[in-house]
């Protein structure tokens, strides 16, 4: 298990996602078409180092997250440890996973989580939901983040094989 | 006999040269008449020592071009340099030019609202796309409460939502959940503008005539509005001040489509926000209610 990069994932949660995500990436890049950042980061934690570090990265993540958004649910709080759990169960189930493979399991990942989402929100009130709202949300969400993600899977390289305990 | 000839053989180029040496030696000769013997000696020793002048001073020129286009290429480059340094100088005096005026529009905002407020400058938008909101660099310790309203010199921007101690969340205008007391301008009809278009007046709306409607999700729609009152498209729609919490006739929308309805009580009344989301910079955080009137 290759620590520094989950060190590097930590230190990039803590410090730098929110800050991007709220700051930087708006800037450049126009509403759904910025990468969650956040999704991300759990997912690589799940998915490479297993579920107690996507666990907890989404816990950090989601109080985060939630800090920084106006609703009102813990909608991060609740997602992120669930995407980083899930991601790290898909890798256990399936551990010899090509790049297209894993990129599959983070587009599901990701649309499950905009679906989840605009659900809870809608349901609460926050927003009206839609088909061509959740459309024009949820396919550049998708395409966008599962663009950013192959890249940091490719990046990332073919995860080390587990030692079986 | 004959090795006396031969020897007098051997001396007689000797002499001959000897003799033509001499002959050049002295520039008395040289007007003779066997200067036209010389002519073609001299003329091609000058051709030479023209083409050998020719090319040397071809190759110092070459090098003196060489040497000044070196310190004309670092000077370009100097050039080129300072030409940056002043494009990029130029457009930051732009841009705080810019910033300056939109800040000084801003200043006179505060002073004519009747109530206090706080500028305060816009951090980033919400970490979530489901919201169209804005995170901004002040809170609670600068007296800022949920709630309160937010402006610019062009209009209304919204509501805090959320405030930390040294931030605040203002929630776009457009939201669903936003409510604004709000009236038409020109004709002083007064409704309640709701952030929202629900998806069936939405499909309702979509079939009905009209100019081509912007995005749905910035559609806003001014509620409560009499049957016959008088709205039609283009009209401002501007803050009612009934609330409280906005001052009276601050735009905050451009009608975009009017439904009427016999079988309704209300006009349907579609609105766009004037400003346009992510394109502020600079806020007026409105933290109070309105100042009593001073009367003499």
């Amino acid at each position: 298990m290759r620590r520094p990069g989950l060190w590097l994932l930590a230190v990039f949660a803590l410090f730098f996602a929110v800050p991007l995500q709220v700051g930087l990436l708006p800037q450049v890049l126009p509403g759904p078409w910025t990468p969650h950042l956040g999704l991300l980061t759990v997912f690589l934690a799940g998915f490479l180092y297993g579920e107690a570090p996507g666990v907890a990265l989404g816990l950090l993540l989601g109080v985060l997250y939630d800090r920084f958004t106006v609703g009102d649910l813990g909608l991060h709080l609740l997602l992120l440890p669930l995407v980083g759990a899930g991601s790290a169960v898909v890798r256990r189930l399936v551990p010899e996973m090509d790049l297209i493979g894993r990129v599959v399991v983070l587009a599901v990942t990701v649309a499950l989580t905009e679906v989840m989402s605009a659900l809870l929100f809608d349901l609460s009130g926050q927003i009206l939901l839609d088909g061509s709202l959740l459309l024009r949300q949820l396919v550049p969400a998708v395409l966008t983040n599962v663009a950013f993600g192959a890249l940091l899977l490719f990046a990332a390289g073919r995860p080390q094989p587990r030692r079986a305990r | 006999m004959r090795v006396r000839r031969r020897r007098s053989a051997r001396w007689i180029p000797a002499v001959l040269i000897a003799a033509v040496g001499l002959f050049f030696l002295f520039p008395q000769t040289r007007n003779r008449p066997l200067s036209l013997v010389e002519a073609p000696f001299v003329w091609t020793a000058s051709q030479l020592t023209r083409m050998a002048r020719g090319a040397t001073d071809h190759m110092r020129g070459a090098w003196t071009d060489y040497a000044a286009l070196q310190g004309v290429r670092e000077e370009l480059e100097q050039v080129e340099g300072e030409r940056d340094h002043l494009l990029v100088a130029l457009s930051r005096s732009w841009e705080d030019a810019a910033r300056a005026d939109h800040l000084g529009r801003l200043l006179q905002l505060k002073k004519h609202v009747d109530r206090p407020a706080v500028a305060a400058r816009v951090l980033g938008t919400d970490a979530s796309h489901w919201f169209r909101a804005l995170l901004v660099d002040r809170g609670e310790f600068d007296g800022v409460e949920p709630g309160d309203g937010v402006l610019v010199p062009e209009g209304v921007v919204g509501r805090v939502a959320k405030v930390t101690h040294t931030t605040a969340q203002v929630l776009s205008v457009h939201n669903r959940g936003s409510v604004i007391p709000a009236r038409i301008q020109r004709s002083r009809h007064a409704g309640i503008l709701a952030g929202g278009v629900r998806p069936s007046a939405l499909e309702e709306l979509t079939e009905s005539e009209g100019e081509p409607l912007p995005p749905p999700e910035i559609l806003m729609e001014l509620k409560y509005v009499q049957r016959n009152a008088d709205v039609v498209v283009g009209d401002t729609v501007v803050t009612s001040g009934l609330e409280g919490r906005f001052p009276p006739g601050i735009p905050v929308g451009k009608v975009v489509r009017v439904v009427r309805s016999n079988a309704e009580t209300f006009l349907r009344v579609y609105v766009v926000p004037v400003l346009p989301f992510g394109a502020v910079e600079d806020v007026l955080v409105l933290t109070g209610e309105a100042r009593p009137v001073e009367t003499p």
